[in-house]
């Protein structure tokens, strides 16, 4: 019978030392950029999203974040943070993202988690434009806050116990007036937190 | 407890004891497979070995588990219980086993002494990294680290190992040590295997130190020491070089740290984010670099799996071998004619190196054919089918007929080669000399002559039908419509060179274009760019798309500015692929002498040094065939290879292990010490001041200059 890994495996000594504190449940996968292992070992950029590379400013945790570089093109209007997962149940996900663009440079950010059952679910942060000149924290819990979709099939996330995820999908999306097409943009994700 | 009073308990236990387990001695090597836990999660599993140690595993799918491998030091009945443990954190208790062990007591192995980093200071932050460090004086292989738990504080949940070859400027992951949802160990200690790791400097890092009180995070721990074990390269080289070089060797080679979703290092590749090294692939397309990869080792699960794959490659009956057990076509789309000629090289050098005649009398699960029967058919096929005893071997299949309109027919399936291929040709000429030594180790000489005899004509006629002397390289192929199909391949042109098959002439000219002395007109890619990727050139200097039609085969993807194949953005296709490299050192060393060699190396080395070479980069469209160096790349392990086929010079021949020994200019000595050959261990040194050979039982010593010959019976002899 499965148990909770705060249990002392059997056999050993008892106590549970080290028992979770504070209200946020531990975390299932959790990444901020301090390690160093290379970026392109689980994150692609994809599209518009030209360059990334882990800087030390800004940052809310670990003293690390991914400095990101976008070149939006007409063609495309959007750019692609793809990064995979060594396959892990997930219930909710939370990250910051700053933006030190001006206002009129709004970009929406749309986040997808994809399980190993190629079932779409994508957070309720549609067509949001992040903060700007500051941190957008995104919060999520995908029962009550994904729509999941399958193909064009779209399913209730409530009826689907224990998703296993392989891949997260940071898509970051302009319009068709954006007034900065091909010239070089910032954003900044400050690290990722899966529960 | 006394004495006679243990055994009669012991003599109990085994009675006792479940029949599935037999009882142990100490010593010993007790291999235990869990059994699967099942579901969609990746898991890791836990092993207590009822001995005070705990071993984790890395991660992999959850319907497979990995066989682990304990040895008891100490007599006693020790009860084995694996826990499998979810990457969301959720613990199972596995079946236990119950081991009995007798025997004396054994030594613990030493710790190597090392200096340990004070620890690290609390922090508020709960994502600040922290780490415990050991240094040492000097370089060490290590075998294991292991770990206690401080009594007063939480054992970190979340952790890795890392080590580094200069002190701690820079360090690296040990991918297969790297650990989340950690259980509590209690008073056990953590044995973390590390392979033979060679570093100065070791760490545990948690990036996120477990909370020892609200809102304060500490990584502490009780002990940590490591156990050392003598590194497989031995160099008079500095010491991060001699570090890296192994550790080379430990990623792409044996690739024994790696993360392996079926949890063994063969023959599927592990996906994102966990592609690393890989000890082989089955396919027939691998055959003879897996026999260059592990002939020498003492892998017997490998060795046994290699055997039996050779084994079961398809023939048809003319000769011509399938590209993978069962199959004759490459990923349904293509038959590949190189594949007789890499089936015997692979095979021959498997047998040349064990010496064992009952592999060749092996036979075909389904044809009954033995093995041996199968190279020869291969070799005729080549020979008369193919027309290799003119000198020029020839495709005649109408769909790779090398133009525009033909197939993709090798490994480098992105391209049309077929009808005269220089890539079919130069291996080819290499399998001649395969079978040769082959047949001369078996008796038959006359065989053994009719193989031969065609080399010089097939080393002839390549330089004259393939070489271009407008570019100064070896074109790709001819293809039917007589067309020179020249993209500037530096694949075939460094396999050419070290296959021994390009005179010596076009050898330095061949190396004079690579080295950016002569500049192609045309080319896409020229001068230094074409070791824009530092540790290989580019694979082709023309681009693909810069020819219509090209001669690019576009079965998988497009060619073409803004595409997923375009220039620079492909494997095949200005990108590169690392095990090119070992055939450019091997060129150098054959043309120039092996200070050009080391110079090529040194560059390797500096980038393996950074981040260990795990490098997958992605193209726009999200493809990671940029660069060929992970996952279903084995073959990068020959690159590391340069030191014991390089530098120690080893080969084997028919008469034994042809040894000749080139010593990069500065170096005192160079060995390996573990290196099997018919069936016996041996260590091989090569010392600079020697002048003549010294053979102590396992232990060989040679001179730096000359050719020698170790004889399957284990006598050392000057080379003719």
């Amino acid at each position: 019978m499965p148990i909770n890994r705060r249990t002392a495996l059997q056999g050993m000594a008892c106590g549970t030392a080290g028992a979770a504190l504070g209200a946020s449940p531990v975390p299932v996968y959790f990444n901020f950029f301090d390690s160093p292992v290379r970026l392109d070992r689980y994150t692609r950029n994809m599209h518009d999203l030209v360059a990334s590379r882990v800087v030390t400013e800004p940052s809310l945790q670990g003293g690390h974040s991914l400095e990101m570089e976008f070149r939006f093109s007409e063609k495309d209007r959007s750019g692609i943070l793809f990064w995979d997962l060594v396959p892990v149940h997930i219930s909710g996900i939370r990250f910051n993202v700053f933006n030190p663009n001006p206002a009129r440079d709004e970009i929406v950010l749309k986040t997808t988690l994809q399980d190993t059952q190629g079932r779409s679910w994508l957070l309720a942060t549609d067509n949001q434009p992040l903060a700007t000149n500051g941190w957008t924290k995104v919060e999520a819990n995908l029962v009550k806050d994904a729509t999941v979709q399958q193909g064009t099939t779209k399913l209730e996330a409530r009826d689907i116990a224990g998703a296993v995820f392989e891949h997260l999908v940071f898509k970051f999306e302009v319009g068709r007036k954006f007034p900065a097409f091909d010239k070089p943009l910032l954003l900044y994700l400050d690290g990722v937190e899966c529960v | 407890m006394t004495k006679s009073k243990f055994w009669i308990w012991w003599a109990g236990m085994v009675l006792f004891a479940p029949l599935s387990v037999v009882a142990m001695q100490t010593g010993e090597t007790f291999t235990l497979k869990p059994e699967p836990l099942g579901g969609e999660e990746m898991v890791w599993y836990l092993i207590d070995w009822g001995d005070g140690i705990i071993m984790p595993t890395s991660h992999g799918i959850a319907t497979f588990s990995p066989a682990l491998s304990k040895v008891w030091r100490k007599p006693g009945m020790y009860k084995v219980v694996p826990y499998a443990i979810t990457m969301s954190g959720t613990v199972k208790p596995l079946t236990e086993t119950s081991v009995p062990v007798g025997g004396s007591q054994l030594d613990f192995p030493p710790f190597v002494e090392a200096r340990q980093s004070d620890d690290p200071p609390a922090s508020q932050e709960p994502y600040r990294p922290q780490s415990i460090e050991l240094h040492f004086a000097k370089i060490e292989g290590l075998d294991a680290l292991l770990l206690k738990k401080d009594p007063k504080v939480p054992f970190p949940d979340s952790f890795s190992i890392e080590t580094s070859t200069d002190g701690g400027t820079v360090w690296n992951d040990v991918p297969s040590a790297s650990y989340s949802h950690f259980p509590n160990p209690g008073s056990q200690v953590v044995w973390i295997p590390l392979h033979g790791v060679v570093a100065n400097a070791v760490r545990v890092v948690s990036y996120k130190p477990p909370a020892i009180k609200a809102g304060t995070y500490s990584l502490r721990l009780g002990t940590l020491r490591a156990i050392g074990r003598e590194p497989l390269f031995e160099m008079d080289a500095d010491p991060k070089t001699a570090a890296d070089w192994n550790n080379m060797w430990l990623a792409y080679g044996s690739a024994k740290n790696e993360v392996f979703h079926y949890f063994i290092p063969y023959p599927w590749p592990t996906d994102r984010p966990d592609e690393g090294g890989l000890l082989m692939i089955g396919s027939t397309i691998w055959a003879h670099w897996n026999a260059m990869k592990i002939s020498w080792l003492d892998e017997p699960a490998a060795s046994k799996y290699y055997e039996n794959v050779v084994n079961s490659y398809p023939q048809d009956e003319r000769g011509l071998m399938g590209v993978s057990p069962g199959s004759f076509l490459h990923l349904d789309h293509s038959k590949h004619y190189v594949t007789p000629a890499i089936f015997v090289a692979g095979t021959a050098d498997w047998y040349l190196m064990h010496r064992d005649g009952s592999f060749l009398e092996t036979k075909d699960r389904k044809t009954g054919v033995s093995l041996l029967e199968k190279m020869r058919k291969a070799m005729r096929y080549q020979l008369d089918d193919m027309d290799g005893k003119t000198g020029v071997l020839t495709i005649h299949d109408p769909e790779h007929d090398g133009t525009v309109n033909g197939m993709s027919g090798n490994y480098w399936d992105g391209w049309r080669f077929g009808y005269q291929s220089a890539y079919a040709n130069m291996l080819f000429y290499q399998s001649l000399d395969w079978m040769a030594q082959l047949e001369t180790a078996l008796g038959n000489s006359d065989k053994a002559a009719e193989y031969a005899a065609v080399r010089p004509l097939v080393k002839q006629r390549f330089n004259e039908v393939f070489w271009n002397e407008k570019t100064g390289r070896f074109v790709g192929c001819i293809g039917k419509d007589g067309t020179l199909q020249d993209y500037g391949f530096t694949f075939v042109n460094l396999e050419a060179i070290a296959s021994g098959i390009a005179t010596p002439e076009h050898a330095e000219k061949t190396l004079q274009w690579l080295d950016g002395e002569r500049i192609v007109k045309g080319d896409t890619s020229t001068g230094a760019d074409i070791y824009y990727w530092k540790i290989s050139p580019r694979a082709n200097t023309l681009a693909a798309e810069a020819v219509t039609p090209s001669f690019w085969d576009g079965w998988t993807m497009k060619v073409g500015p803004g595409t997923i194949g375009e220039y620079g953005k492909q494997i095949q296709n200005g990108g590169h692929i690392f095990y090119v490299s070992y055939y450019d050192l091997m060129s150098r060393l054959k043309t120039r002498g092996i200070a050009d060699a080391m110079k090529r190396m040194g560059v390797i080395l500096d980038e393996f040094h950074k981040d260990n070479l795990r490098r997958k980069t992605s193209n726009k469209f999200g493809s990671t065939h940029v660069e060929g160096i992970l996952r279903e790349f084995p073959e990068s392990g020959l690159v590391p290879l340069f030191f014991v086929n390089g530098i120690l010079g080893i080969e084997p021949g028919s008469d034994g292990l042809h040894i000749e020994p080139a010593l990069p200019d500065g170096w005192k000595f160079a060995a390996v010490n573990e290196y099997w050959f018919a069936g016996k261990k041996y260590r091989i040194r090569i010392e600079r001041e020697r002048t003549e050979p010294v053979v102590d039982g396992a232990q060989i010593r040679l001179p730096a200059e000359g050719r020698w010959v170790l004889s399957p019976d284990g006598e050392i002899r000057h080379a003719n």
